[in-house]
């Protein structure tokens, strides 16, 4: 580890939590209908759009009709994609004659990409047209509105009281799209655009490099993907090889970009519904418990990449960094971006869900590889549009009830009294969520069609497997990937995992909500607990822990953390 | 619920048009007028023909050139499929590999010992499309260059000390030597220096 390389993570990390406070101020007025400075722009256009939908903005609803709404709209969109996959041989920009998808791969790749996973079993300048390529910039951006307008669904529950209509799912979904992604990614595929991301309707380049090798490139609509990509926090890249690729990251600036753009609405989220509840200490001290786990991963990726790998040291490799030598594990890493860039890569892109990629995270030391799985088991760093939030809120009302259960209190969360029926849906969306990751992981390593796939041998063959079932139902779509995941059964296993990984907690969690909302607050009193300091900090970390710990420890045993113990002993696997 | 229905084919049509379609030619249309380089892909012309592109890196196998890092990109910096090794740490047949690439860089510069070489030289980057090499990879193959080619060290030296690219801005990244630049300006050296060589190892830049 370097000073300049930890200085460059404080720098990143601060100036994401500096931005989001402003943003999260804006995002608490749109959601709130409150005026903002931009309204005289985008209150004319909304007002069009709801005139040509012929939907009245006024009109809220429950909580079924706005996730019916949501999940019909969601289905819409996903057959839309299907069939430009299918029949992108129809379509134009495809001067390459790319045929349309098997059917396999374009269930898996649709779901995967209205799910906000992008999970990609297709690599990208290989097997789409530019086309088609657009047709998933289109998912990438209502996938994100889809998770963002979830959870504030979820933040009115717990502000509304005695209430029945927790919003407007058209309004609140126009908003996201037009006052939050789409301003931000025409500025952000700019200044891309400045730093090297081609943006073409020609698909490649044939050029004569100066030693006389013809070389052929690789080009497209790259730098309008690469912004709402990392802005979605949907993570699926143009290429096959994401941000490793250098015209979707052309230089460390871009790569510390894209690291800002993934994580800088997560981060704002959590200040939001702090704003939104009219309680900003109870959302601090939440941002402190997921900024905890954030900074541990990092140490302990960071420490482990720049150690390097034991094995090329032997062999007279010099893995120790020092002036002009990089040092550390540099398989699968860009030597401009650097040990200390790609460490704090991987660990935002599985903190905030994205799922891109600008290393080979196969490569990534035994226990860097298990920090980066762990990180989408808890999926609550954070995490990608709204999901993560949701997904600590559920945790905190699973800690709260254990806390009242010590004390012989109903549990109360923020004045709402929590019973049965939240902790019991509550649970449920923790338990599928490891439910989803574990059985389908257990099954796939006991079937061949599931080890068939494995590229690595040894106990980082299981890690890939259990990477592949943890970044879907996570709907993270980074991958090991060494794993063959093009094949009939992991494309329709893992399609199913990400399908139900990302619909049951949803479900639950605004179901949550529209129990919430029809309760009253009860005053506060010297009796209830506070849901902010120290103490709420440790209830909630004690939860994550335990329940992350007790769950998901096995398997990660049997796969990193053996690997890592070969290793030290000097064990490879052939 | 067909009135609702209408509705939501509505939303779904109107946002695919403005989401695809019209955002994606919007930032085209910028490429175009402000940035017509970058978007086009950053590609460079010699002599009037397009010979690559600083971003991406090439096959730089010669002996008689500053070699780049192995590439997992199909057989080698296929610009049209990017990918890293994937190869796990632990992984037995990687380290055989390594075994191979480390004994093969020994043997083509001799004045290097075991415990120098650097780590980048000899493992691949995660795109197998990654253009920069660090600095110590490069100066390292200057005796090398400088014995097949007789030009001196030290004008080698200063040639790669010019082309190094420090940590942007000062604070991002590592510091590295791009080889595609790198390359055309030892191109540029060595036509001066001997022209006959020149012409066989750059075939692509002679007119």
């Amino acid at each position: 580890m370097t000073v300049t390389g930890i200085f460059q993570m404080i720098i990143v990390l601060s100036i994401m939590v500096i931005a989001a406070i402003p943003l999260s101020r804006y995002l608490a007025h749109v959601f709130n209908g409150e005026k903002t400075f931009f309204d005289w722009l985008f209150d004319p256009v909304e007002d069009l759009t709801f005139k040509f939908l012929n939907v009245n903005k006024e009109e809220e609803t429950d909580w079924v009709k706005y996730l019916k709404t949501g999940l019909i709209i969601n289905f819409l969109m996903l057959i839309i994609v299907y069939f430009i996959l299918k029949f992108q041989n129809y379509l134009p920009f495809n001067q390459m004659h790319y045929k349309g998808l098997s059917w396999d791969l374009d269930f898996n790749t649709a779901i995967s990409f209205i799910t906000n996973t992008n999970w990609q079993n297709y690599g990208g300048e290989e097997a789409l047209s530019n086309f088609s390529q657009m047709a998933l910039v289109f998912l990438q951006f209502t996938s994100a509105a889809t998770g963002l307008v979830f959870a504030v669904a979820f933040i009115r529950g717990l502000v509304r009281q005695e209430a029945k209509h927790v919003g407007n799912f058209y309004l609140d979904y126009i908003k996201s799209i037009y006052r939050l992604f789409i301003p931000l990614a025409v500025i952000f595929a700019i200044i891309m655009l400045s730093q090297g991301a081609p943006q073409t309707l020609t698909m490649q380049k044939k050029v004569t490099n100066m030693t006389g090798v013809k070389q052929t490139l690789s080009v497209g609509p790259v730098a309008s993907m690469v912004s709402i990509e990392n802005i979605g926090t949907n993570g699926g890249g143009f290429y096959d090889a994401n941000a490793a690729q250098p015209y979707e990251n052309p230089n460390p600036f871009t790569n510390a970009l894209i690291i800002f753009m993934m994580g800088t609405i997560p981060i704002a989220l959590f200040f939001m519904y702090g704003i939104m509840i009219g309680n900003k200490k109870h959302a601090w001290t939440l941002f402190a418990v997921a900024m905890s786990l954030l900074l541990v991963c990092l140490v302990v990726v960071y420490s482990q990449e720049a150690h390097g790998n034991p094995f090329l040291g032997g062999l007279g490799v010099n893995i120790q960094a020092g002036k002009n030598n990089p040092g550390g594990n540099m398989e699968g890493k860009q030597e401009h971006i650097g040990i200390a860039q790609s460490s704090l890569f991987a660990v935002s892109t599985t903190a905030f869900t994205t799922g891109n990629v600008d290393s080979a995270h196969d490569s990534f030391m035994p226990l860097s590889g298990m920090i980066l799985i762990s990180e989408m088991m808890l999926n609550l760093i954070f995490g990608g549009k709204g999901v993560g939030l949701l997904n600590m809120l559920t945790m905190v009302i699973i800690g709260v009830f254990i806390a009242g259960l010590m004390v012989g209190r109903t549990p109360e969360f923020l004045g709402k009294k929590i019973e049965a029926k939240e902790v019991k849906l509550a649970t449920l969306a923790m338990f599928a969520h490891a439910f989803i990751i574990l059985v389908p992981f257990a099954i796939a390593i006991a079937i061949p069609a599931g080890l068939a796939g494995i590229f690595n041998p040894g106990p980082h063959g299981l890690s890939e497997v259990l990477y592949a079932y943890t970044s879907t139902v996570a709907n993270n779509g980074s991958a090991f990937a060494g794993l063959n995941g093009n094949t009939f059964f992991y494309n329709i296993s893992l399609g199913l995992t990400i399908f139900f990984g990302r619909y049951i907690p949803i479900i639950c969690q605004v179901a949550i909500a529209g129990s919430l909302i029809k309760k009253k607050s009860v005053p506060e009193s010297a009796g209830t607990f506070p849901a902010y300091g120290p103490l709420f900090y440790a209830v909630v970390m004690g939860t994550i822990l335990l329940v992350g710990a007790l769950t998901f420890f096995p398997a990660l045993a049997l796969g990193p953390v053996a690997e890592h113990f070969a290793m030290v002993k000097g064990h490879l696997f052939y | 619920m067909i009135k609702e229905l209408i509705k939501m084919i509505k939303l779904t049509l109107l946002l695919y048009v403005i989401c695809s379609l019209a955002y994606t030619f919007f930032i085209w249309g910028i490429g175009k007028i402000a940035f017509p380089f970058q978007a086009g892909g950053s590609i460079v012309h010699r002599n009037s023909k397009l010979i690559g592109s600083f971003l991406i890196g090439e096959k730089f196998i010669s002996p008689y050139l500053f070699n780049g890092r192995p590439s997992y990109a199909a057989k080698g910096y296929n610009g049209t499929r990017s990918s890293g090794s994937n190869y796990a740490p632990t992984n037995g047949k990687y380290i055989s590999r390594e075994k191979k690439l480390i004994n093969k860089f020994l043997e083509e510069n001799p004045a290097v010992k075991k415990g120098q070489i650097p780590v980048d030289i000899i493992t691949g980057s995660g795109s197998g499309l990654g253009s920069y090499i660090s600095v110590a990879a490069a100066l390292i193959q200057v005796p090398r260059i400088s014995l097949l080619t007789g030009m001196s060290k030290s004008k080698l030296d200063g040639l790669v000390k010019k082309t190094v690219s420090g940590r942007q801005f000062g604070i991002f990244g590592t510091p590295g030597v791009n080889t595609v630049r790198l390359n055309l300006k030892l191109a540029a050296m060595l036509k001066k220096k001997n022209n006959k060589l020149f012409k066989k190892v750059f075939r692509g830049l002679t007119a």
